[in-house]
């Protein structure tokens, strides 16, 4: 065989295994931490994971913190690999209600015009950006701060002190029926590519 | 040319090789981790910027998935904190669109008073406080009026509405809650709670909560924080109980998804 095909070959084959075996040593070990595994023993939870799409891509560092599996819901916590407590910074919820034939179904149903009214309706609306997420309907801000006001009854104005709230990203699925929503304190870009990585 | 092609064809293989070789190992990690959530209870827990001190979260499970009342005792104990406040409540919660419905007492330095607390998404969030003031053990309530409006009740008798910015969402949480907002550690912030009851959309009758014996309840006092009396006896045992060391009273603890 020739030389430079040798060559070639070798060069060809480390490469190949050097990538393999870095993705393989930069693919985090998942573990449920076992805060998540503690109570209600007795109550086992009925919904099942599987029932519902899940994110596909997640920012580096991340892994599955907690959940909370119901029949029409699912709702997953991400943290930073290894935390040993949980800030409000670090944390990214995952949620997703199918339809429920009630309050879900109708939401569902009206896509992109119930984006429209929850923006029209909303103090804030002006943060609000619908756009669309694999020709979805979906809705964006980015983390800010609102006021949280103490008042009396009359209207009296206590005390006003400022509240931060996530980003978030909504996505509404009208032929799988489901209604998404990914929020966190990361930039609104991540959250979107969370929440279009969703199958 | 057909040099070339052979050593691409080569390299073709052993990429393919490589790749699959990570997407077992991707499979792997994904059978794990779905294998392990299926077996988890369901539970809420919190973030947020708050102390919090006594307990918080139940989450109806399964089938019923929404709570449309919550009922509790508070004991209005005043910590005399020099800074801040604290609000006692119960409270109901949804995750999407996010909206928390509470009420119980607000106690700071200077007001101490029964209050009414409401926050929708991005809107100003509101503590609506009464005239009145507690002064024994009292009994917070909200109930679900219609698809669009949450009243609270203290003693049974309604202090005031809210109707939401459009339909409110069904809420899946529910509890009770002690947050302290001084970030004064030094301070003694009881949250005293007693039978905490909740109804869910299909109820006719309030169920009794039930919580968990074994479980510490916060770091100041745990003999008189949290459910002081939790019901041994509950016939119904579908509320679940949050309760993991998530939820412990240390400093600056998490509040979850509730921006208060």
């Amino acid at each position: 065989m020739n030389t430079k095909i040798l060559f070639a070959l070798i060069v060809g084959a480390v490469a190949s295994i050097t990538i393999g075996i870095y993705t393989l040593s930069t693919t985090q070990a998942e573990t449920i931490p076992n805060r998540a595994l503690t109570i209600n023993q007795d109550n086992p939870a009925v919904g099942n994971i599987s029932n519902f799409k899940t994110p596909r891509y997640l920012p580096a560092g991340n892994t599955i913190y907690d959940s909370d599996v119901q029949n029409t819901s699912l709702a997953l916590w991400y943290s930073p690999v290894n935390a040993t407590s949980t800030d409000k910074d670090d944390l990214i919820l995952y949620y997703v209600a199918m339809d429920d034939g009630g309050y879900y179904s109708d939401l569902i149903s009206k896509g992109k015009t119930f984006l429209e009214e929850y923006k029209a309706s909303s103090q804030r609306g002006n943060v609000m950006t619908i756009f669309e997420i694999n020709g979805m309907p979906a809705m964006k801000w980015d983390s800010g701060t609102k006021n949280s006001i103490t008042q009396f009854d009359d209207g009296t104005v206590v005390d006003v002190e400022p509240v931060d709230y996530p980003a978030e990203v909504w996505m509404i699925d009208t032929k799988d029926r489901a209604f998404y929503t990914v929020r966190g304190y990361l930039p609104v870009e991540e959250l979107t590519k969370i929440i279009g990585s969703v199958g | 040319m057909s040099q070339t092609y052979l050593v691409l064809e080569i390299m073709l293989e052993l990429m393919k090789i490589s790749n699959r070789i990570v997407i077992l190992r991707a499979q792997t990690l994904l059978g794990m981790v779905a294998a392990a959530m299926i077996s988890l209870p369901v539970m809420e827990y919190a973030y947020g910027e708050h102390n919090i001190y006594g307990y918080m979260a139940v989450t109806a499970n399964g089938t019923f998935n929404k709570i449309v009342a919550v009922k509790g005792n508070i004991y209005p104990y005043n910590s005399a904190m020099s800074s801040g406040h604290i609000d006692r409540m119960v409270y109901a919660y949804s995750y999407l669109p996010e909206l928390s419905v509470g009420t119980g007492h607000y106690d700071s330095s200077t007001i101490f008073k029964y209050f009414r607390f409401f926050d929708e998404g991005l809107n100003d969030q509101f503590h609506i406080i009464s005239s009145s003031s507690p002064s024994n053990w009292y009994t917070a309530e909200i109930t679900k009026v219609d698809s669009n409006t949450w009243n609270y009740k203290i003693n049974g008798a309604s202090i005031g509405t809210w109707d939401c910015d459009s339909t409110c969402p069904p809420t899946p949480i529910a509890g009770a809650a002690s947050l302290e907002i001084s970030y004064g550690d030094a301070n003694n912030v009881y949250g005293w709670f007693d039978v905490l009851q909740l109804k869910r959309e299909n109820d006719s009758t309030y169920q009794n909560w039930q919580s968990v014996a074994n479980q510490s309840k916060c770091q100041e006092n745990p003999n008189d924080l949290g459910f002081r009396y939790y019901p041994t006896a509950n016939s119904v045992n579908n509320f679940l109980v949050d309760a993991t060391t998530f939820h412990e009273c240390t400093s600056k603890q998490s509040m979850a998804i509730l921006q208060w």
